[in-house]
């Protein structure tokens, strides 16, 4: 049995890990609320956004530079969203294992062939593919420590800069989707060319009735003639950029608080654990008390009882 | 008439309104009661939003782009600082920044053309804070 001196530092050790397993916990939760503050504040723009786009695009059909697919996409450029802090539980390592096999599926030639580049966001997302020897071309470390919107400005008019230019064919964004408090959800999404994914559509009619209907509400969106100034061209080449840079904020957004949740589930369940095994280590020292004071006080009697006899 | 100004940080303005005067890519126009359907760019420049008996309030905004329609004025600017809240001492720190940084660079370059719109945005807080 262990000494009780032993056990008696052990649960002050635990103690104090629960300590600030707790106050950790406590501040992820705070954290987390501002980021979905954040989150909320940013959705009027990009609903409106992501709107506009779609009505400009489907109604113009207008082909252009940054909605265009590229034959055999040869140059990748894949951007990964982890955190720049640890004790967030899979949340990093989940992301990068999925990362990771879609880098085998679908550009593994690419890798072989040295064009695909990627940049990492985060301390720890650069740190997992760089020791793994990917081609990291760049980092953002302290990205989310500081979350400002110019940030991704700046990063995100380089990369549509490099792919206009021919640089790469094809951008996509790796990132935990905020879902709820204690779940995420692993994204892959393609940025470049610009895809009006069904995600972003109403859905689509099935029965006759609904069909119908929609060709209606269709109509009724389309029947105002808006004057475009200067045209609706033009307007894309503003509004295109725009929706890019959004994709990305929005992203960064649901990251930081996916990683807030994720982090305040880890500690809330390192507390619960720190509690077990304090409850186990005091009745383990409970015990050895019991049996030194059972062992002390045979000791006594039969001292006592040696001499008198 | 109501007006919002939205940008990615949130709902800068909301609310009704007499007029808003805009940058409009093809020159300054103002919106009021009663505007035809229209879709413009807008510039880098001063954004004046005019509510009844109040003083005016402007704003220095990045670009971007509005829609109008029924009596709604949506403004969608990746920035739109109002007047107050421009820091001119930081923005003029800033200015002379960009200013030696765009003589060293080599022009018709992508990372040129960023440079001089930041320094046109700087610009045009400084502008707009009345400086």
């Amino acid at each position: 049995m262990a000494n009780l001196r032993d056990i008696r530092d052990r649960i002050a050790s635990v103690k104090s890990t629960q300590q600030i397993t707790r106050a950790m916990k406590m501040v992820a939760a705070a954290r987390l609320r501002k980021a979905q503050e954040r989150m909320t504040d940013a959705r009027p723009y990009t609903y409106k956004l992501r709107e506009f786009v779609v009505r400009l695009v489907d109604k113009t059909e207008i082909v252009h530079p940054l909605t265009k697919k590229r034959e055999k996409p040869k140059h990748i450029l894949l951007m990964v969203m982890g955190s720049d802090r640890g004790l967030c539980g899979g949340f990093n390592n989940n992301l990068f294992r999925i990362v990771e096999h879609r880098i085998q599926d679908d550009f593994s030639e690419h890798r072989r062939e040295g064009t695909l580049s990627m940049i990492c966001f985060g301390k720890k997302a650069y740190d997992y593919f760089r020791t793994r020897k990917y081609p990291v071309i760049d980092h953002k470390i302290g990205f989310f420590e500081h979350l400002e919107y110019q940030h991704v400005v700046a990063v995100m008019n380089e990369i549509t800069d490099d792919f206009k230019s021919g640089t790469y064919d094809e951008v996509h964004l790796a990132y935990n989707e905020f879902k709820s408090v204690i779940a995420q959800h692993r994204r892959i999404q393609k940025i470049l060319p610009v895809e009006i994914g069904d995600e972003f559509k109403p859905v689509p009619a099935t029965k006759p009735d609904e069909v119908k209907e929609a060709a209606k509400e269709k109509k009724d969106l389309s029947d105002i003639d808006y004057i475009y100034e200067p045209d609706a061209e033009s307007i894309l080449d503003v509004v295109l950029p725009l929706f890019v840079n959004i994709q990305i904020w929005q992203a960064s957004l649901e990251s930081f608080a996916a990683e807030q949740g994720a982090r305040m589930t880890a500690m809330d369940s390192a507390t619960e654990n720190a509690g077990e095994i304090i409850s186990d280590l005091e009745l383990k020292y409970n015990q050895a008390r019991q049996a030194a004071i059972t062992t002390e006080i045979s000791e006594i009697v039969s001292g006592a009882e040696a001499l008198s006899e | 008439m109501k007006a919002h100004i939205l940008t990615p940080q949130g709902p800068i303005f909301e609310g009704e309104v007499e007029g808003v005067r805009m940058p409009g890519v093809e020159g300054g126009f103002e919106v009021l009661k009663d505007h035809s359907p229209l879709v413009s760019i807008l510039v880098i420049g001063k954004l004046v939003v005019r509510v009844t008996d109040m003083p005016e309030q402007s704003y220095a905004i990045s670009g971007g782009f509005t829609e109008i329609k029924e009596n709604n004025v949506i403004v969608m600017a990746e920035e739109a600082i109002p007047t107050g809240q421009i820091d001119t001492d930081k923005e003029r720190a800033r200015k002379s920044e960009l200013e030696a940084a765009l003589k060293k660079m080599k022009i018709f370059t992508d990372e040129h053309k960023r440079t001089e719109r930041e320094l046109q945005i700087v610009k045009n807080r400084l502008y707009v804070a009345g400086q």
